[in-house]
């Protein structure tokens, strides 16, 4: 875990590090905001500065690059370093994600981390740990911006989309305001946005939406995902389909269910479908041959 | 009973954070209210108590900021522009010794870094404007120009990419002379991909938007007249989306917490999204209706600027000095920036002037099509100016009134001329005037 600061030896004390002169930060004579480092840490950047210019790639130099990262878990140059040395030392690269899984822990929103992560499973070709590593962070802040983004990339990488829609569908069902798992959703469906959806997934996905639109009417995130959903892939038809819903949702029709009434995202919504459906209707008119042809072109391509 | 956001009867975790913080607000809202007898044309900007926060900050930081060492150039920038931007003047002192300090950040292979530490965009962005604010030929004729970054826009070597690194790229070539094809090419494509389901922009292909990636995707279409490459209609019902109810100040993504920064990231969206939408009105596309109407009538920014700075005059002032995310927070340098050139960009309204519409009517692009392989002329780059007839200061004018901010380069408008001068010259600015 996290050094104490009680439990701190000087490295000038150590007989493995007494072959090396550290090289002092030089900040010139009245420096704009200096810092006032810990003692801990000027040592460790001390000693830093002399292994990085003798281009050490040894396992001190790694130990060293660790208790850096610690005291500064942001320190970027650290990680780069750190992933020379164990690209040179060839060392096991397990115990590496055992590191980052304990330092994720106390760090979770670092961009170095994330990264580092990432670099070190490209090189072992192995996701088998990744997933049980994020979701373990996800449990503790279900929005962290980072873990999202790096699971897309294990994901996509490593071709791992079985499994991934329950998983989402479980953090919305414990979250239904969510929006990052949202994302994921359609990320997953659309196969990052690679793919398009076929006419039962998208039935199926505005079902989903229209489920979770009743359950909290004041929760943007299904709205937002529906009308992206029907931007790119809904036909007239889809579209009527959630004009009438909405407006039974807003009671609109028969002023039912108050909270629904008084969504302001089931209005956008079903204003953005009406105009929608105008806008459809008086290119209609005279557009009608140009789409079929749009129409017969985009399939011919797509076969 | 203050309207808070309706959990619908069904509380989850986002709801119950979200109530907390409502109720901290409207509590010190109400305080507001109660003491001052003009409402909150009584809420003053504490600017005493902000620039010895400020100058405390430049004197020197504690162990505790040892986490901003990698970043260093940052710890110039926030605290210099926040100065700039409140109209304080900086001595000579103070710029002689950011220039020497940053010349000893800047690195023998170009860019700047953490003392010791690799270049970083970022860090060198910071650099770049902590220079210019700074504004000293001194200031100009140490930045390394031909050694600046690549087109390849990793954060480091080796490191990770993403719109912000875009952002910063360009913005760094833009301000030192020095975009070429070879470093706008596929930059746009790259950022139209960013733009979620959504509407917002998030820092990669298919990552959650963000206001922060928002802005940075956005400045950087700007500069490349390229902003066609987005749905802006999807772009604009998003950013709007992002200003709180009861709240009045930004979140950075659908259900988070408002947050004191996104004044900028998200406020400062704004300007570019007018300036968008009037360009593609006066290329007579197809528009969102909606959005004609606020053209015609001339209604200004789809955000209510009065409510942001209610929010910010209120909550996000620290007692001590500084400012801060939200109220049950601590003031930092970042924030005091970050909320304050929200407060600036607030408080102007910026317009594009006629010359960069006529640029691009006449190689008009489809959506989806734009190239950012030309990059843009001078004039263009020239082309943001202060509207002074619409400024909108909540308060006492004496005491809260900021130097405008430039949209783009986000420092304040009287500190951009003067590097375009140096890096581009005289002759060639004056002509673009
Ligand atoms: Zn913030």
């Amino acid at each position: 875990m996290v050094k104490l600061e009680d439990s701190y030896v000087p490295l000038s004390q150590l007989p493995e590090w007494s072959d090396v002169t550290p090289i002092p930060q030089d900040d010139g004579p009245h420096p704009v905001a200096p810092i006032a480092y810990t003692q801990e840490y000027a040592e460790a950047m001390d000693y830093l500065r002399a292994v990085m210019k003798a281009r050490e790639l040894s396992s001190r130099a790694l130990e060293l690059t660790e208790e850096i990262v610690w005291l500064n878990a942001g320190h970027y140059t650290a990680w780069a370093y750190r992933l020379d040395i164990l690209k040179h030392l060839n060392v096991d690269l397990y115990s590496e994600l055992d590191f980052l899984s304990e330092f994720a822990e106390v760090n979770p929103k670092t961009y170095q981390l994330w990264h580092h992560r990432q670099e070190i499973v490209k090189l072992l070709n192995d996701p088998s740990r990744e997933h049980d590593f994020i979701a373990k962070l996800l449990a503790t802040d279900s929005k962290n911006f980072h873990a999202w983004s790096y699971r897309q990339w294990v994901v996509t990488q490593f071709n791992q989309w079985d499994g991934e829609l329950p998983y989402v569908a479980q953090l919305i069902d414990e979250d239904v305001r969510n929006n990052s798992a949202w994302n994921q959703r359609y990320f997953v469906l659309t196969r990052g946005s690679t793919q398009d959806l076929d006419r039962d997934t998208l039935r199926r996905e505005i079902d989903y939406c229209l489920e979770k639109m009743a359950l909290a009417p004041n929760n943007e995130c299904p709205f937002a995902y529906c009308r992206g959903l029907l931007k790119k892939f809904g036909t007239h038809d889809d579209w009527l389909l959630i004009r009438a819903q909405l407006r039974a949702l807003g009671g609109v029709a028969n002023a039912g269910d108050v909270a629904a009434a008084r969504s302001q995202y089931a209005w956008g919504l079903l204003l953005d479908t009406e105009e929608h459906l105008i806008r459809e209707a008086t290119e209609e008119e005279g557009l009608t041959a140009r789409r079929a042809e749009v129409r017969r072109v985009r399939t011919n391509f797509r076969v | 009973m203050p309207p808070y956001t309706p959990d619908d009867g069904l509380s989850t975790s986002t709801s119950r954070q979200q109530r907390v913080v409502e109720e901290d607000i409207q509590q010190l809202l109400d305080h507001h209210l109660a003491k001052h007898p003009n409402g909150f044309e009584g809420l003053t900007l504490n600017r005493e108590a902000h620039i010895k926060f400020i100058e405390k900050t430049l004197r020197g930081l504690g162990s505790n900021s040892q986490g901003l060492d990698p970043g260093r150039p940052w710890l110039f920038y926030w605290p210099l522009n926040s100065l700039a931007l409140m109209d304080v003047e900086i001595a000579d002192d103070l710029k002689t010794r950011t220039v020497a300090t940053l010349a000893r950040l800047q690195r023998p292979e170009g860019g700047y870094g953490g003392p010791d530490q690799l270049p970083h965009l970022a860090a060198t962005y910071a650099a770049v404007l902590s220079l210019a604010i700074v504004g000293t030929p001194e200031a100009f004729a140490s930045i390394d120009r031909m050694k600046q970054p690549d087109g390849s826009f990793t954060a480091h070597r080796g490191g990770e990419v993403d719109v912000r690194g875009s952002y910063c790229a360009i913005v760094i070539a833009t301000l030192l002379n020095l975009l070429t094809p070879e470093l706008t090419a596929n930059v746009s494509t790259f950022i139209a991909r960013c733009q979620t389901y959504e509407g917002g922009i998030g820092s990669r292909p298919n990552v959650e938007a963000h206001s922060g990636y928002a802005y940075c995707g956005l400045a950087t279409l700007a500069i490349l007249n390229s902003l066609d490459v987005l749905d802006i209609p999807a772009l604009l019902h998003w950013s709007a989306g992002r200003q709180m109810t009861l709240e009045g100040g930004f979140n950075g993504r659908t259900n988070k917490l408002v947050d004191g920064c996104y004044s900028f990231w998200a406020g400062a969206t704004f300007p570019l999204l007018e300036s968008a939408v009037r360009r593609s009105w006066s290329h007579h596309r197809p528009l969102d209706p909606k959005f004609e109407m606020f053209l015609e009538d001339d209604m200004g920014y789809l955000y209510d600027r009065r409510r942001l700075q209610e929010y910010i005059l209120g909550c996000c002032q620290a007692t001590h000095g500084g400012l801060r995310d939200k109220p049950e927070k601590f003031p930092d340098p970042y924030h005091t920036c970050y909320v304050l050139a929200g407060l600036a960009a607030s408080q102007h309204r910026l317009r594009e002037d006629a010359a960069i519409t006529t640029t691009t009517t006449e190689n008009s692009k489809g959506p989806m099509e734009a190239d950012s392989d030309v990059p843009p002329t001078l004039a263009d780059l020239l082309s943001w100016t202060v509207d002074v007839v619409d400024e909108c200061v909540l308060g006492p004018r004496k005491d809260n009134l900021l130097r405008a901010l430039h949209p783009i380069y986000a420092i304040p408008f009287n500190r951009v001329t003067a590097v375009f001068r140096y890096f581009y010259g005289d002759d060639q600015v004056q002509a673009c005037l």
